[in-house]
């Protein structure tokens, strides 16, 4: 055969350039016209010739099992119908599936490596993106074998760690870190902020020197939620009195308040946020002779409230600040995302809940108030509710073509926080207003009363 | 005329017409409608209505002038389509008198004009076949391009000798010229048939040089009767944008199939179609390119074959290319696309493809994740 695929090849190299070896084909095709050679040349080829494989090949192992079960079958074309929508994040969609106790299919979805908020449960196939898997010699996490874990799953496995046996947690911090680069320093450190405790406050205190910004902002904003305000400039406190002041409030003037004082112009107001900013809780309380709590539970909102909230996103504990922003809603004032951010997810759940339940506000000012959802909100009934109200009306709507994209929006945010009795209650409403089974903005809303 | 309507009782009709009234009335033209009298309803009977009319007895001379045109133009798409394949031939012998090396320096505009006289001839077929040629062939590596246009050449060759030994052939009409149409097929008794239950393993949509979109959907035979593998194909505009499917990958359902006649047949219709419990894979090939071998020997002017691999998985070149790479056995294949990173993580206990003679086109597997999709 090899005489023949060596004449068969000298044939082609004479078609290649119209001339050469006129004799040159296999001995029992001899005779024939040239295309009867070719017809037999080609033929012979594909049938008799197979591609050679390279010889580097590289075979990646099995993508890892993960400790829960995988989405009912019935249910992954939603969601990937969910995924080419482009409405929701995949990263939101996969939480919500994670905190329903299932994990997607591989073949669905995979992390990327760049995706940051994941569920720790998608580490291992993260690694295993990176080209790392966990490898049964190196599965106790340890300062010796750091370097070979693979590098997602360490972290958690430091988490888990510090849950655990937080002592053995910060005895690898501490002889790991500095020897890290400041990027993996701050995500061995960010590995404390889980189940955060007064022990953790030395360990973290050795870091509040360090040569990284991020590592430095990191490390002050934990001391604060432990209670440790960092210490206030002196002479901004000394110019504070200019700005907020201890008054005596109501009609028998017996409640006390904390209020900014009113200010002429745009340059003292400039100054007074300047000020602020180098201020903590601690030290206004301090300046004001009262206890922290009580600037948190005194604070009148009349002005330099978005202040006032950052020093206490930023040097409050998280009791403060989750109170802070009960106030906040119960004086229906606008807050920043950061200081949202800060807020327990717990507590953004509740009062996220209390926004929506608000008479004159939309849907689109509760949407920042849950920034990691679950899927386990209970939404109020429909007809109790102004925003759910006017979003179903709206979705209804379909002359107005403009405002599809938002209430799109609004029905994939919905799907994201709603419990799964909640989502199913919202589905039923929206078909018996008019709103089509398979319209596909309920598509996700669908996936949650499904899961 | 409203008092009138409501108490019609309190007005009287005049016992004589006035004079005034006749005269204007008279003078009043005449409209289509009062020309003709309105056909009594009187002595109607639906019976006359239901009736069967005695059918025209046909007239034989039309009959016959009928026939002689019928006959007429089929012999002269014979005698337009042999001249196309003359064409062809001479155009073939052309360029490999010439070098081959010159046809691809040109190989998009060369193949255009000779499938432009291949329409003009009739052969519709082998015109869609050199429209695509340039594609297909400039797609791959240079070092390949040569033995696919020699291979590419050589199945247009086989057609035509094909065709001019066995002109009323359908299934190289078809590859020829043109294909039957589905009623055709369907009342064709000829037309094998086979009850069974399907799978839909993928779907190909192809815009083709004419402005055609083409459709196939890939079926896989889950029982035991009837070929292994069965494709749709559909036709359709550009213009019509892309048309929702009627099938679902993955979906399965027990239907009898119409097969266009053939040596090999693969193209098919659905004649009936019902719902079913979900069934398994078959046994996959052991030999899975000899069965492609077989198949394309039976129908050599064939330049594809779907063939059902066993247990494998996909590998990755320094180059970036992927392979599919048989768990037990050396046999291993490139494949036209790169599979998403998680297909390269699993075992594909059986995969469903198309083998084109040098590369795989993966249409779905079995792993155990589940079914894993590759639609193009």
């Amino acid at each position: 055969m090899h005489k023949t695929l060596d004449d068969i090849n000298a044939l082609k190299a004479r078609w290649m350039t119209g001339s050469g070896n006129e004799k040159a084909c296999p001995q029992e095709w001899e005779g024939l016209d040239e295309l009867s050679l070719l017809a037999l040349a080609g033929q012979f080829s594909r049938i008799a010739t197979r591609p050679v494989s390279p010889g580097d090949l590289q075979v990646r192992p099995d993508i890892p099992s993960l400790p829960l079960p995988t989405m009912p079958p019935e249910l992954r074309p939603q969601f990937r119908r969910i995924l080419s929508g482009k409405l929701t994040s995949p990263e939101q969609v996969v939480s919500l599936i994670t905190a329903r106790g299932y994990c997607v299919n591989p073949i669905d979805w995979m992390p990327k490596r760049s995706d940051v908020d994941l569920p720790r449960v998608y580490d291992s196939w993260r690694d295993w993106l990176d080209g790392n898997t966990v490898d049964a010699a190196h599965d106790v996490l340890s300062a010796e074998t750091w370097d070979s874990f693979p590098a997602h799953s360490r972290y958690s496995e430091l988490t888990v760690m510090h849950g655990a046996h937080s002592d053995a947690a910060r005895g690898l911090i501490v002889k790991v870190a500095p020897s890290l680069p400041a990027e993996q320093r701050l995500r061995m450190l960010e590995c404390l902020r889980s189940g955060l405790s007064e022990a953790d406050k030395p360990l973290l205190e050795t870091f509040s020197g360090d040569r990284s910004s991020k590592v430095q902002a990191f490390v002050k904003l934990q001391l604060a939620r432990l209670g440790h305000n960092a210490v206030s400039d002196r002479e901004a406190s000394a110019e504070l009195t200019d700005f907020i002041e201890l008054q005596r409030a109501g009609m028998l003037s017996r409640r006390k308040v904390v209020r900014a004082r009113k200010l002429k112009n745009d340059a003292q107001r400039k100054r007074r946020k300047a000020v602020l900013g180098r201020m903590s809780l601690q030290g206004i309380s301090d300046m004001l002779d009262l206890d922290a709590n009580d600037i948190v539970e005194m604070w009148d909102f009349g002005g330099a409230t978005d202040e006032i909230a950052e020093v206490i996103a930023t040097s409050g504990t998280d009791d403060q600040v989750d109170r802070f922003a009960e106030r906040l809603v119960e004086h229906d004032t606008t807050v920043s995302q950061s200081f949202i951010d800060r807020i327990s997810p717990a507590q953004q759940r509740v009062l996220g809940l209390r926004v929506m339940m608000k008479d004159d506000w939309r849907l689109a000012q509760t949407m920042p108030w849950f920034t990691d959802p679950d899927g386990s909100v209970p939404l109020p009934q429909a007809d109790k509710c102004d925003a759910l109200t006017e979003l179903i009306a709206l979705a209804v709507q379909t002359e107005k073509p403009a405002q599809e994209q938002a209430v799109a929006a609004a029905l994939n945010f919905l799907g994201l926080i709603a419990a799964r009795e909640a989502a199913a209650s919202l589905v039923e409403r929206l078909t018996a207003a008019g709103v089509m089974t398979v319209d596909h903005r309920l598509t996700l809303l669908r996936l949650n009363a499904a899961l | 005329m409203w008092m009138y309507a409501e108490s019609p009782t309190e007005f009287e009709t005049a016992a004589d017409i006035p004079q005034w009234v006749t005269d204007w009335l008279g003078r009043r033209r005449k409209t289509p409608g009062n020309k003709a009298e309105k056909p009594s309803t009187q002595g109607k009977d639906l019976s006359l209505a239901r009736a069967e009319e005695p059918e025209k007895p046909e007239d034989p001379k039309a009959i016959a002038r009928k026939e002689a045109a019928v006959q007429k133009r089929a012999a002269d798409t014979q005698t337009a389509i042999l001249g196309a394949i003359d064409d062809l031939e001479t155009w073939i012998e052309d360029q490999l008198r010439t070098g081959v090396g010159a046809l691809m320096n040109d190989l998009p505009g060369r193949c255009r004009a000779i499938a432009a006289r291949m329409v003009d001839g009739k052969a519709a077929g082998l015109a869609g076949r050199l429209d695509e040629m340039p594609g297909q062939i400039l797609s791959l590596p240079g070092e390949e391009r040569l033995d696919a246009l020699t291979a590419g050449l050589s199945k247009l060759i086989i057609l035509a000798r094909a065709y001019r030994i066995d002109p009323k052939s359908p299934e190289i009409r078809r590859a020829i010229a043109t294909s039957e149409t589905a009623e055709a097929v369907l009342q064709n008794p000829d037309a094998p048939r086979y009850k069974s239950t399907w799978e839909v393993v993928g779907e190909r949509i192809t815009t083709r040089r004419d402005d055609l979109v083409s459709q196939s959907t890939w079926l896989l035979n889950l029982g035991t009767t009837g070929p292994q593998f069965a494709l749709l194909l559909d036709f359709f505009p550009v213009s019509l944008g892309r048309r929702s499917g009627a099938f679902t990958s993955g979906e399965q359902f027990t239907a009898e199939l119409v097969f266009y006649p053939g040596n090999a047949p693969m193209r098919a219709l659905i004649n009936e179609r019902t719902a079913c419990d979900t069934v398994a894979w078959p046994q996959a090939d052991t030999t899975p390119l000899a069965d492609a071998a077989r198949f394309e020997t039976r129908a050599p002017w064939n330049d594809m074959a779907p063939v059902l691999l066993p247990t494998g998985r996909v590998g990755l070149s320094s180059k970036g290319t992927a392979w599919w790479i048989e768990a037990e056995g050396d046999l291993v294949l490139p494949i036209d696309q790169i599979p998403p990173d998680a297909v390269t993580g699993m075992v594909l206990d059986k995969t469903a493809a198309i083998w084109n003679g040098t590369r795989l086109s993966i249409l779905s597997a079995q792993t155990k994740w589940g079914r894993v999709g590759l639609d193009a």
